[in-house]
């Protein structure tokens, strides 16, 4: 004989709790969930072929000085769901693209370096000398597990330029004109959307 | 004793995340918590330990050159729709070249965010889970997620729902897109366990 039990639950601690109480008395072994999720969501699950990251830290190290993202990128690398290889089971191609181009050093003349160096040293929780990132991230953060795919770019092709994390610097200050066009930094300053950069890892869209 | 099967529906007004930490799966649709088809997996054939472009593009899972892409950008931390049409126009451009290896790109949009809208993360600011770092997606990032999904009802509106979709996302809408791929951006409404008495 089947019968039917309705459960609210309002938190986590009290819904956590009845369901490990469940799988105990009955021997839980089947779930079917439902959700809230919109057409789009649902479509876009069928639809997407390819996931492309680029200068993106999927990671935040339990040495980390601070954790910038208050939590958030923890639970999105500590979801099963959001796994390279659920994303791969739902026939999504997935490749993270990092640069190498700008080391970070705090013993440097070089601007560029002493601020890699600010930005790695508080993601990373230490600083080594051969620590090389896009400036912003350093490429020990930018990739997920196999099966994802990694890429390195390292250099513009075309002019040779290291490879660094934008194009532009965004202008937070400007609530005025919510649209307007952050700063665009000169021709030579090389990011993952340059000409010469773009084809390193344009390939891998499906 | 006849072995029959008890249904407990379980209804979350709120708190999915917290539903999500109970089980594993939660995040994948439906259709397939049960199935054992693994729909992309024979498109992978490389998990590459070398780090270079040029080492990684031995990857056998090809495009066909006739394929046509729609391209969703998710934006980094305070940028604008604006300021990726550089890499939109050198998409083209390169697939101009008779780059084989690209796809037919098809329409390409960023997560319209205007910058005024990062300031509804100071919402999270006064809350305990801020100071004990323990956010989560659903709650900090909904209007980041409805950006997303506005910009994809348009590629859909343009191109049909049978088009193919590439999400590309820069620093952090690297991880948000794959918050969103993997269900952190839709709550949980109910489940149902079916229980072996």
């Amino acid at each position: 004989m089947g019968c039917v039990y309705i459960y609210l639950s309002f938190g986590y601690i009290h819904s956590h709790l009845f369901l490990c109480v469940t799988n105990f008395i009955f021997k839980t072994n089947e779930l079917i969930y439902y959700r809230s999720s919109t057409a789009v969501f649902r479509l876009t699950q069928q639809q997407c072929t390819s996931l492309i990251t680029i200068g993106t830290p999927h990671s935040s190290p339990a040495d980390a000085l601070v954790d910038q993202t208050r939590g958030l990128l923890r639970e999105v690398a500590e979801t099963p769901s959001c796994s390279p290889q659920a994303l791969v089971d739902l026939g999504i191609d997935v490749t993270c693209v990092g640069s190498s181009g700008v080391a970070g050093s705090f013993f440097s003349t070089n601007v560029e370096e002493l601020v890699a160096a600010s930005s790695y040293l508080p993601l990373m929780g230490k600083l080594s000398a051969d620590m090389k990132g896009d400036g912003i991230v350093p490429l020990d953060l930018a990739f997920m597990e196999p099966p994802a795919k990694r890429v390195v770019v390292e250099e513009c092709s075309i002019t040779g330029a290291p490879v660094r994390h934008a194009h532009v610097v965004p202008t937070p200050w400007n609530l005025i004109d919510g649209f307007a066009p952050s700063w665009k930094l000169p021709e030579d300053f090389v990011s993952y959307v340059s000409e010469g950069v773009l084809p390193q890892w344009s390939k891998y869209i499906r | 004793m006849p072995r029959t099967f008890s249904f407990l529906i379980l209804a979350f007004l709120h708190g999915a995340n917290a539903f999500q930490s109970a089980f594993q799966g939660v995040g994948r649709p439906v259709a397939t918590l049960f199935s054992t088809t693994t729909a992309g997996t024979d498109t992978v054939v490389e998990t590459p330990t070398t780090t270079t472009a040029s080492t990684t593009s031995t990857a056998t899972s090809t495009t066909p050159k006739n394929k046509k892409v729609s391209v969703l950008l998710c934006p980094a931390q305070f940028c604008v729709p604006q300021d990726y049409q550089e890499l939109f126009e050198n998409l083209r451009n390169t697939r101009a070249k008779d780059n084989d290896d690209l796809p037919e790109i098809g329409t390409c949009r960023v997560a319209e965010l205007p910058r005024t809208e990062w300031i509804k993360v100071a919402r999270q600011l006064p809350t305990r889970n801020f100071f004990d770092a323990t956010l989560n997606a659903k709650q900090t990032l909904d209007w980041y997620f409805a950006g997303m999904e506005k910009a994809l009802s348009e590629i859909y509106a343009e191109q049909g729902t049978d088009a193919s979709v590439c999400i590309i996302g820069h620093s952090i809408g690297g991880w948000v897109a794959r918050a969103y791929l993997g269900g952190l951006g839709v709550y949980v409404l109910f489940c149902i366990i079916f229980v072996k008495e």
